[in-house]
């Protein structure tokens, strides 16, 4: 339920939450001594003049009660990300871990996976959480790269504002107005893992207003195994949208944006076998991912200066992997906002939402989802109120959200925040909230062959093989849920120098794990087996804590050095002495890396060229002998731009240089096989006309 | 696998080797680059003549809010715009604005950006800001950072609402209008 996210994010978590308080940092500066030099310049010689200033972003966040990180699309241009989830490196305390060319899983906070079920993205206001399985399909959602505004990763629960499944983290991700990106823009590349891609953009006017049209296609090599032979992970992809954003009469300002997509995807399954000797067979699947949406978004200002927005949007869409499953979705959601300031003293925000999201599943395979079709209905009511308890010191924020669902049913998710700013350039933050996560449809409908195994083995000392199987829980599946402590810190010691320091405690109840249920015999039809059935349960608690520190220095005006470190403990136990949950709960304490660093450098030598450097660190996930285990791994990625005129750029970028292919995670849910990821390079040329 | 990362590096370095100096950055800060846009906004504005109290009035510069662009606005007092010498006012709340002739909003108002635009509506008042969004929600003039330069947006009806003529080499200059292209 993310109303008017786009427009109101920024505002409301970067500047109305904060400016209450906000005597901006460099208020005390005087005016350098030679800005007469600036002021007697004429409008053409000032639209030409290079801008440096680091210290522009921590400025905006002084004032911001959470942790927040904010990633621009020079970033994402200047790191030579490829993708949204490679570009999500970029930001403290999330853990990217690449499964395969054409997968990632990506967190916040623990509990990393495939389908990393405790993190809400959104793209403009419009969620990409699939309810099939709670989680991102990263290779479904995408857009044009070189539209993207600025991706906001907020750390930590932001239920209150944002709804359930804001558990770990709100990561917000927010497109340029079509005025921002007229004319013609054109990207194409090709290298090794990147085996080729193009884009085009065009942007006009219309009306008292402006569109852009889009278009991007990309086709990428596939990985290897661990023991060097090439995967079947390639994936091809092509994609087209549009946005456009008028003024109307009476101060309405209306956008409209859709999108439509299709890929194919490969991907290998040790799909569960009773009949074979090692108890799996090898399956090579495709995955087809197509659908759209269309959104339409208004804002305006009332009687009396208050501000309203609504949005609606409707997203139609079917993934199918070939024999296994096939998904066919259509959601509908509906979100009203309004914000008041009330007085000096109170800024306050109140919204509605509802969602309806219908589905069709035919499965067959290892796979069967029931009841076929199934719909899921979603209300809330949220209320926010910003209160200045001392005029540019001292502010309070407190929240509620109300959510009814048709799942799990109602539940309140409060929220409360306090900052203290004693200076302009320091602030001291901390919060205490609530945040749950709603059962998946698949959690609730899905039974899934686990795991064969075979018969006369250490563990299976029977004639039968073992199959274990995931069956739907028979009673009713409750929600996860999160009590979360933060503090954190932020200090700009220097116009170019600035650090931000978080903290968090955080509780997690009734967190999936696994019950075991009696085994039977299944003589029908041969070859005669056990079977193992397991249940999901709430059968699992955990507690995690951490610090993520982000530093952002410029020790000279064309050059910035952006280091980041996460640090993350995590304890998960089973309340019960069911195997299945112990065996559960192992892995989720084997799934996160404890250490994160990385350390960016962005050199800008001349108004033509850039060299950029990104060192990064992943700490080991397991033990060596856990069944989670991934070494730790240190990579390098450099990126060399060269601008023959304005309007051209061309760049080499290496990724992942200092090893020939590594692990990042193991598979999970599904029974993908593991690969590795390799180095790679790719040329890319953008021109703009 | 080493060896590899070698000719990495060497190939990375060879694209390097032609660059022999870092360029030396003119030393314009994006405050006194902003303060040198409302200063030249100032100049391709005309303002109808019953916006001035006598003909020697000052162009009246209102600042509100308070940050390193509103201290940079601050050096241009005395400076002469036609004809007229510029008088800076620093305001404590909207309500005082109705007899600027420039209204510069720093970003740390934002907030309360629907509040002051209405406080100003229908008078001769050119608003500037450099907020997120400024003339969508209705303001004149506002400056937005691209690619590590510095823009500017025009709100044609917000300036003939506050009876404000802008010089055609103003809008042709402004990022939204006329023939701007690419940039971005």
């Amino acid at each position: 339920m993310l109303p008017f996210a786009r427009a109101i994010a920024i505002r409301l978590n970067l500047l109305v939450t904060a400016c209450g308080l906000c005597t901006p940092l460099l208020a005390e500066e005087p005016a350098a001594a030679d800005a007469s030099a600036a002021v007697d310049m004429s409008l053409e010689d000032l639209l030409n003049v290079e801008i440096t200033s680091a210290a522009r972003k921590s400025q905006r966040l002084n004032d911001v009660a959470a942790a927040v990180f904010v990633i621009t699309r020079e970033d994402i241009e200047r790191s030579g990300a490829t993708s949204i989830p490679e570009a999500l490196r970029l930001a403290p305390g999330v853990n990217v871990a690449r499964l395969a060319n054409n997968r990632w899983a990506v967190s916040v906070r623990g509990f990393n996976s495939r389908f990393s079920n405790k993190l809400l993205v959104l793209m403009d206001g419009r969620s990409m959480y699939s309810q099939l399985f709670s989680g991102v399909l990263w290779e479904v959602e995408d857009t044009l790269l070189e539209d993207i505004e600025r991706i906001e990763v907020i750390r930590g629960p932001g239920a209150a504002m944002w709804g359930a499944n804001a558990v770990n983290g709100v990561i917000n991700i927010i497109t340029r107005r079509a005025r921002d990106t007229q004319g013609n823009l054109l990207v194409a590349g090709a290298g090794s893992e990147e085996s080729a891609f193009a884009s085009f953009r065009h942007g006009g006017t219309a009306g008292d207003g402006h569109y852009r049209v889009w278009g991007k296609a990309f086709s990428r090599d596939e990985s290897v195994t661990p023991e060097g032979h090439t995967a079947n992970d390639y994936w091809r992809a092509g994609r087209a949208g549009f946005r456009g954003d008028w003024t109307m009469g009476g101060g309405h300002r209306l956008t409209v944006s859709g999108q439509a997509y299709y890929g194919p995807s490969g991907d290998t399954w040790q799909v569960p076998d009773i009949r074979s000797p090692a108890g799996v067979t090898l399956t090579d699947v495709r995955q087809t991912a197509q659908g759209g949406f269309l959104l339409a978004r208004n804002e305006w200002t009332l009687q009396g200066g208050s501000e309203a927005a609504v949005q609606a949007y409707v997203a139609a869409g079917e993934l199918e992997v070939a024999g296994q499953f096939k998904e066919q979705r259509t959601t509908v959601d509906l979100d009203f906002q309004h914000r008041i300031l009330l007085g000096e003293r109170h800024d306050l925000i109140w919204g509605l939402g509802y969602r309806y999201s219908r589905d069709d599943i035919s499965s067959g395979g290892m796979i069967s989802i029931q009841p076929q079709k199934q719909g899921f209905s979603l209300a809330s009511a949220f209320i926010q109120d910003e209160i200045t308890l001392l005029p540019d010191t001292l502010r309070l924020l407190l929240g509620l959200r109300l959510e009814d669902n048709s799942f799990s049913g109602f539940a309140p998710l409060p929220n409360a925040r306090m900052i203290w700013t004693p200076s302009v350039n320091q602030s001291l933050w901390g919060s205490a909230s609530r945040a749950l996560r709603v059962p998946s449809r698949a959690e609730l409908g899905a039974q899934v062959d686990g795991s064969v195994i075979p018969p006369r083995s250490p563990i299976n000392p029977t004639p039968l093989p073992i199959l274990i199987t995931n069956f739907p829980n028979e009673r009713d599946l409750g929600n996860e849920t999160l009590t979360a402590y933060e503090v954190g810190y932020r200090h700009q010691f220097a116009p170019a120098l600035s650090a931000d320091v978080a903290l968090f405690y955080n509780l997690y109840d009734d967190l999936r794990g696994q019950t075991t249920g009696t085994p039977r015999l299944v003589l029908a039809p041969p070859p005669p087996y056990i079977l193992q059935p397991v249940f999901p349960g709430d059968s699992l608690k955990a507690r995690t804590y951490g610090v993520e520190i982000a530093v952002d220095w410029s020790p000279l005006p064309w050059w910035r050095i952006q280091p980041i470190y996460s640090y993350l403990d995590l304890h998960a136990w089973s309340k019960t002495g069911d195997p299945g949950s112990l065996l559960r709960a192992a892995q989720l304490n084997d799934g996160d890396p404890q250490h994160q660093w990385s350390l960016r450098s962005s050199m800008t030598l001349s108004e033509r060229q850039q060299f950029d450097l990104w060192l990064r660190h992943v700490g080991k996930l397991g033990d060596p002998g856990s069944p989670m285990y991934v070494p730790a791994y240190t990579t390098l990625d450099l990126r060399y731009a060269w601008r023959p005129t304005r309007d051209l750029e061309v760049s080499l970028v290496g990724q992942n240089l200092l090893d020939g292919q590594h692990p990042e995670s193991v598979a999970s849910l599904l029974p993908s096989r593991n690969l590795e990821i390799q180095r790679g390079y790719y040329l890319k040329a953008k021109w703009q006309f | 696998m080493r060896s590899s990362l070698c000719s990495w590096l060497l190939l990375f370095g060879c694209a390097l080797a032609p660059v022999t100096q870092a360029v030396a950055q003119a030393a314009v800060t994006e405050a006194q680059a902003k303060a040198g846009f409302v200063l030249n906004f100032a100049r391709y504005v005309e303002w109808p003549e019953r916006a001035f109290s006598a003909r020697e009035a000052p162009v009246l510069l209102c600042l509100l809010g308070r940050d390193e662009v509103a201290a940079a606005l601050a050096a241009l007092d005395g400076r002469q715009v036609q004809g007229r010498p510029i008088a800076i006012r620093r305001l404590a709340n909207s309500d005082e604005a109705r007899s600027c002739q420039v209204l510069f909003i720093a970003e740390s108002e934002a907030r309360r950006l629907a509040l002051t635009l209405r406080a100003v509506a229908g008078q001769p008042v050119l608003t500037v800001s450099d907020a997120d969004g400024f003339i969508d929600a209705g303001g004149a003039i506002g400056i937005v950072r691209s690619e590590g330069r510095l823009q500017f947006e025009i709100n044609r009806l917000a300036l003939e609402q506050a009876q404000l003529k802008a010089s055609s080499n103003l809008l042709r200059l402004a990022r939204n209008l006329a023939d701007f292209k690419g940039r971005n």
